[in-house]
């Protein structure tokens, strides 16, 4: 809201907020979900699933103040605290690598050291994409932070 | 809530003080952001003349010479400040709304003509919203910059410059939402009425 600037060149403004006038909040996606496995075939079904049911506006409205629902748990169950996941992940291996210094490694802590290391590179490569969101900062633009790599 | 950010454009004035203490006393605001107060010190007496004798708490930062100088003032009984932080250009307060228990991130801000301070600007105040990471922000205060032409009108040709565009790298880089104005369509005026601009505005991160 512009206000009387009388002595002075600019207008002042107000920013006021009540519950009502905030308006929806937008609805936001990360580049990175749509290279998770499951990402396409979970918003296909879900969006599907809903049952809303008026004119076309409210029902592409209402579905998608749902997705935006869903969306949330499912970002918090996949790629959220990256992170954490990650240094556990590398703790692990760590544990093993120590491990297979001093006796051989049986077959499935082999298998799963490699699992962990095939987790560790995706993971960091969503990280990276997710941090890229974040910061958009030039230098993690222009390629740095050793996304090239992934 | 509501806040108030203006660029006052010199507060030495006993008329310009009257002014702000109206404009206060009028819309009551939890925070007061002003831009350009060109005063190198700013004490407790001064600020009550602007705001009255209800409880309230300031910060500031001196103006260079006669040139910027930010000061924003707050309600206590309604605004909990825990610190104040003093940039280059901004002025940062760190708190809680007591009411609402949430916290925030406000900046007052007044931005330099200069294309490369300007930029100088941007930069800083990305690496510091990325710091922060996704909290209530508030950006506010004179951007001295417009990132559309509908946002500026002059008896010359106005053309999409490096402002523009560097003025929407930032907004974009920092996912920030620019709120709309209400009434009206600028917010500074040249005093020959030869151009007008939307240097004024708030920011929000979230």
């Amino acid at each position: 809201m512009v206000h009387l600037r009388g002595l002075s060149d600019h207008c002042p403004i107000l920013l006021s907020v009540d519950d009502q006038n905030w308006g929806p909040r937008p609805l936001r996606l990360l580049k990175c979900w749509q290279d998770m496995p499951g990402y396409n075939t979970f918003v296909q079904e879900k969006w599907s699933s809903f049952e809303v049911h008026g004119w076309g506006g409210y029902v592409l409205k209402e579905k998608l103040k749902m997705i935006k629902v869903a969306l949330k748990d499912w970002h918090a169950s996949h790629t959220h605290n990256l992170t954490t996941k990650i240094d556990g992940l590398k703790n692990r291996q760590a544990v093993l690598d120590g491990k297979g210094e001093e006796t051989a490694l049986s077959e499935e802590e082999l298998e799963e050291l490699h699992g962990i290391s095939t987790d560790i590179h995706s993971l960091s490569r969503l990280n990276t994409s997710i941090c890229w969101h974040q910061s958009r900062l030039s230098w993690l633009r222009d390629g740095d932070a050793n996304s090239k790599f992934f | 809530m509501s806040l108030v950010s203006w660029n006052v454009w010199g507060l030495g004035g006993w008329e310009k003080r009257k002014e702000v203490k109206d404009l206060v006393k009028e819309k009551l605001p939890f925070v007061l952001c002003l831009q350009e107060t060109k005063l190198q010190l700013i004490d407790g007496f001064l600020c009550t003349s602007l705001w009255g004798n209800s409880k309230h708490d300031y910060s500031y930062s001196s103006s260079v010479g006669a040139s910027g100088g930010l000061l924003t003032v707050w309600d206590t009984s309604e605004v909990e400040v825990w610190a104040s932080v003093r940039g280059d250009r901004f002025l940062m307060i760190h708190g809680r709304f007591i009411k609402s228990n949430d916290e925030f991130y406000l900046f007052n801000l007044y931005a330099p003509c200069d294309q490369r301070a300007k930029q100088a600007l941007w930069d800083s105040l990305a690496a510091c919203l990325h710091s922060l990471g996704s909290r209530n922000v508030c950006l506010c205060g004179d951007f001295n910059s417009v990132w559309s032409l509908e946002e500026r009108w002059s008896v010359r040709d106005v053309h999409p410059t490096q402002e523009f565009t560097s003025f929407n790298e930032f907004i974009e880089a920092c996912v920030l939402i620019d709120l709309p104005l209400n009434n009206r369509k600028f917010t500074w005026f040249k005093g020959d009425r030869r151009s007008m601009s939307r240097l004024d505005r708030f920011f929000l991160f979230e």
